[in-house]
């Protein structure tokens, strides 16, 4: 069971009542990862969105990818794969700080709770769409920048 | 305002009821465009989640002092498929410009604040329509993600010249392998057409494949198990099967 203090500042969580972060707390577990140490792997069976509550997290693509590397910080969520239909994380995820303390939510717990409670899993839903909007716009910014330079050769 | 049974096909509206269906249906707005007609630009303030009914949109990225035609395409967008969702998602702006692709093309909007509205009194369609609208961005991040490892974002057109001599020399199979390989995954930058004989009827079936900014090769004498060769190594990978070309 995870503080709701923590679990408010959560980005896809904020302006939730206690009431919804006591039932969202009932998901999650929280977990401490040393630099270094991998939090799940590209291409995994994505069962869980992950917050940062401490530290930092490295996110690292496949080399060919567009964008091959990001950091998540505290409040931040990843692992958003797991409440869509093909859930496979796309990214591996690493501790990037000394120690990081991450928040474990479980993807199949936090449906359930979608379904008996829909103003939640639409809140919940909304914030994760601005989650994955944001991450779009970046990976966006960085093919644009770089079709733009391929351009720029061709000239 | 117009009938709700199209709208009910876009995919950001699965898994709602008729009912939830028919109250969005009283914010939906129809427009037509021809090719080249701009919906939106990018930097433009996004106040409408958009969805296709007809033809097809791209959106892209606009070069300073080039037409719309030159504009660079990232994604294209089929009927069904929604777009626009920076609506929901701040600084609300949008960071492509949109335009219809196709000679003709029918798109459906719906304002944001219309939407909201209903969300916030059925809470349920709210959580539907968020749930697709983020599976669907997800989509698109992969297949962005992804798309760099191809054929580096270069939209792809597949003819296969299907005149009564090339259906006579099996044109018939050649298109349903591709159909096949189509199906397999989303891939928006890839296009098949049929067309008529190109006066080589002796190498029918020929297939053309066009890379964008690429010279067009045309195959010759192709069946079901060379066009998906062709399809896997030349317009996956961008490596022509020299064996196969039509000198």
């Amino acid at each position: 069971m995870v503080n709701l203090d923590t679990l408010e500042k959560v980005e896809v969580f904020k302006d939730l009542d206690d009431r919804r972060l006591s039932a969202v707390a009932e998901c999650c577990a929280e977990v401490v990862f040393q630099r270094g140490e991998g939090i799940f792997k590209a291409g995994e069976i994505a069962r869980h969105l992950w917050a940062v509550a401490e530290g930092k997290v490295k996110l690292e693509a496949e080399p060919a990818s567009a964008l091959k590397e990001t950091e998540v910080s505290e409040t931040q969520v990843f692992g958003w794969p797991c409440l869509l239909t093909a859930p496979t994380y796309r990214f591996t995820a690493s501790c990037a700080a000394r120690s990081a303390k991450v928040i474990r939510i479980d993807a199949a717990c936090l449906r359930e709770l979608f379904e008996k409670d829909p103003e939640l899993g639409y809140r919940v839903m909304s914030g994760l769409l601005c989650v994955i909007g944001n991450r779009f716009q970046q990976l966006q910014e960085e093919v644009v920048k770089r079709r733009g330079q391929d351009m720029m050769n061709q000239w | 305002m117009t009938g709700t049974d199209e709208t009910m096909k876009a995919d950001v509206f699965e898994g709602l009821s008729e009912g939830q269906i028919a109250s969005l249906g009283q914010g939906v707005e129809e427009l037509r465009g021809v090719k080249g007609r701009r919906l939106f630009k990018e930097g433009e303030k996004a106040g409408h989640l958009w969805i296709v009914k007809e033809g097809q949109v791209d959106l892209g990225f606009e070069l300073p002092g080039r037409t719309a035609s030159e504009v660079h395409t990232l994604i294209a967008v089929p009927a069904g498929k929604a777009f626009g969702w920076a609506c929901f998602v701040p600084p609300y702006k949008h960071l492509l410009s949109a335009y219809c692709s196709s000679d003709a093309c029918t798109v459906f909007r719906l304002e944001k604040e219309f939407l909201l509205g209903c969300f916030d009194k059925d809470p349920a369609m709210g959580y539907r329509v968020m749930a697709n609208l983020a599976g669907l961005v997800g989509e698109r991040f992969n297949w962005l993600q992804g798309s760099t490892k191809v054929v580096p974002y270069a939209r792809v057109k597949i003819t296969v010249h299907m005149a009564t001599c090339g259906i006579a020399a099996g044109a018939r199979e050649v298109v349903n392998a591709l159909v096949d390989e189509l199906s397999k995954e989303d891939r928006p930058h890839i296009m098949m057409h049929t067309s008529g004989c190109i006066g080589k009827c002796k190498t029918e079936p020929n297939v053309t494949v066009q890379i964008e900014g690429e010279e067009p090769v045309i195959y010759q004498k192709m069946n079901g198990e060379k066009v998906r060769k062709v399809f896997t190594e030349h317009v996956l990978k961008g490596v022509v099967q020299s064996e196969w070309v039509l000198v």
